[in-house]
């Protein structure tokens, strides 16, 4: 359930450029795609509805810090994001209903995203990139820690020393930032990145092997963020950067 | 015998102006694109002279013509959403008949269009137009985008009626109970009661057509074919509306959706031929 929550809020930063990160829920994926969050349905049960809760940060929670794009958002509990140099961050959360954040680029590319998660601690669901395109709309994810696994798969695809599971998931007539819509979700999942070591996500390979295998094309990039996502209740901190 | 001249000249002008436009269309001059933001702009696409709907299609005309109102937001003046590509196109022939104009469209519910091979849509109708028809129709995608950039007085803004979203649009931001920022999110949004509004309550384009940028989007006529060899094509719509973002009410923007789609946020505007082909 979370994580479409999150793409919807994630997908939404379409008037800041610059990069955004993105913590993504990873068990609740597969849950969440079939969750109906259609516009005639009443408002889902645990969702976010107050808006954001940001510490050093813009109310709205998002803006850009060092030429980089950054979000946050936070639904319950409690959390707060510190702007580090250039491309890092750091969250806390307490309690979260649901907290959602992360830093990047608007728009993403096909482009080698470095990344360091320095800090891991607590519990969390998932991290990794996140982005979407529009013309036609997709949605991805590369899991690089946690999970973003289910739908449909799809292959699998090398990138970077190991092997990701390329899901694809269908959204129909679901409210999205284009408005009512019909969709896929490519989700590479993986999960086996260690904390304080340098990484790369080579986006090319993902992209090529979506555009390749998914059966849809790809679309005009909008934002592209290293994100992060915890909820149920979940407490923790991260320090990350990217580059 | 002086009389009678000038009866008869009276009567020929009158005549000569009953090709007056009809309520609440605008007549749209034809020619090349001179909005430079347009995807038809230095293409050489030229286009005759049309009608096309001063508004969205509201509530009222649709009950009118349909006897039924879909709409998830209730409202005479609001636009009609929640109608799929096919309930547009059985509108569009029944207030012609309802008028006395010939159909433009013919409709064969029995044969399955081969050329759809969308699964998500299970109507597939076989649509075909009547060219030579000057009954109501859908606008084609070059049609929408030349009338909400302004047609020949294009000031080619990005949005129909100027640079700044929030005086002709209603969209994401501020079609709720509070203006909006930051981030997209459905939550947000449902929370904030966004919605439509009254159509003709925004700023009107250089053509004074009013909510081409937002409210409800607005189906065309034409099929958009993905690039992907699993892409379902779907029908085009333009506009964005009051669900969607900033960068969907831009006029250049594409989008298409099944045309079995329905959403709150999808409606229509109507257009008629100013003279059948060839006149």
């Amino acid at each position: 359930m979370k994580l479409n929550k999150l793409l919807w809020e994630v997908t939404g930063k379409v008037t800041s450029s610059a990069a955004i990160l993105t913590l993504v829920a990873s068990s609740s994926i597969l849950s969440a795609c079939n969750k109906s969050s259609s516009t005639s349905s009443p408002k889902p049960a645990g969702i976010r509805t107050t808006g954001y809760v940001l510490d050093k940060t813009q109310p709205t929670g998002t803006g850009t810090s060092n030429g980089y794009f950054w979000s946050l958002y936070q639904e319950g509990g409690s959390a707060s994001i510190t702007q580090g140099s250039a491309g890092n961050f750091s969250i806390t959360y307490s309690n979260v209903t649901d907290v959602v954040g992360g830093k990047g680029w608007n728009p993403g590319s096909a482009q080698t995203i470095g990344y360091n998660v320095g800090a891991l601690s607590g519990s969390y669901n998932f991290v990794g990139i996140y982005g979407w395109t529009t013309s036609p709309l997709i949605e991805y994810y590369v899991g690089e820690m946690g999970s973003v696994a289910g739908g449909t798969y799809v292959n699998s695809v090398s990138s970077d020393g190991h092997s990701y599971s390329f899901y694809k998931f269908q959204r129909v007539n679901e409210p999205s930032i284009i408005g009512t819509a019909t969709f896929w979700q490519y989700k590479d999942n993986w999960g086996g990145a260690p904390t304080a070591q340098n990484r790369s996500v080579n986006m090319a390979n993902h992209i090529n092997n979506w555009k390749n295998t998914g059966g849809q094309g790809f679309g005009s990039y909008n934002y592209q963020i290293l994100a992060l996502e915890a909820y149920s209740g979940k407490s923790g901190y991260i320090n990350a950067t990217v580059w | 015998m002086v009389k009678l001249l000038w009866l008869t000249a009276i009567t020929v002008a009158v005549s000569s102006c009953s090709q007056k436009t009809p309520d609440d269309l605008v007549l749209v001059k034809g020619g090349a694109f001179v909005n430079t933001r347009s995807n038809f702009y230095g293409k050489g696409v030229t286009l005759p002279d049309f009608y096309i709907g001063k508004y969205e299609v509201t509530q009222e005309q649709w009950s009118a013509v349909m006897g039924n109102n879909p709409s998830k937001f209730k409202g005479d003046k609001l636009p009609v959403e929640t109608v799929s590509w096919y309930d547009c196109i059985e509108f569009c022939n029944k207030r012609s008949k309802q008028e006395g104009l010939p159909p433009y469209y013919h409709i064969n519910k029995d044969k399955k269009d081969p050329a759809n091979t969308n699964a998500l849509d299970n109507i597939k109708w076989t649509v075909t137009i009547n060219a030579n028809a000057n009954g109501y129709r859908l606008p084609t995608e070059t049609e929408w985008e030349y009338a909400a950039g302004g047609g020949q007085l294009s000031k080619s803004y990005p949005y129909s009626g100027g640079p700044a979203i929030d005086e002709t649009a209603w969209y994401w931001k501020n079609s709720g109970d509070q203006y909006l920022t930051g981030t997209w999110s459905w939550p947000l949004l449902l929370n904030n009661n966004n919605k439509t509004h009254p159509v003709g309550s925004k700023h009107p384009n250089e053509l004074g057509l009013y909510d081409m940028s937002g409210n409800v989007r607005e189906w065309c006529w034409d099929w958009q074919q993905p690039n992907g060899n699993e892409a379902p094509p779907g029908r085009i719509w333009k506009g964005g509306g009051w669900m969607g973002a900033d960068f969907c009410c831009e006029s250049s923007f594409r989008a298409s959706y099944e045309a079995t789609g329905k959403g709150p946020d999808q409606g229509l505007r109507l257009c008629r031929n100013s003279q059948p082909p060839g006149q």
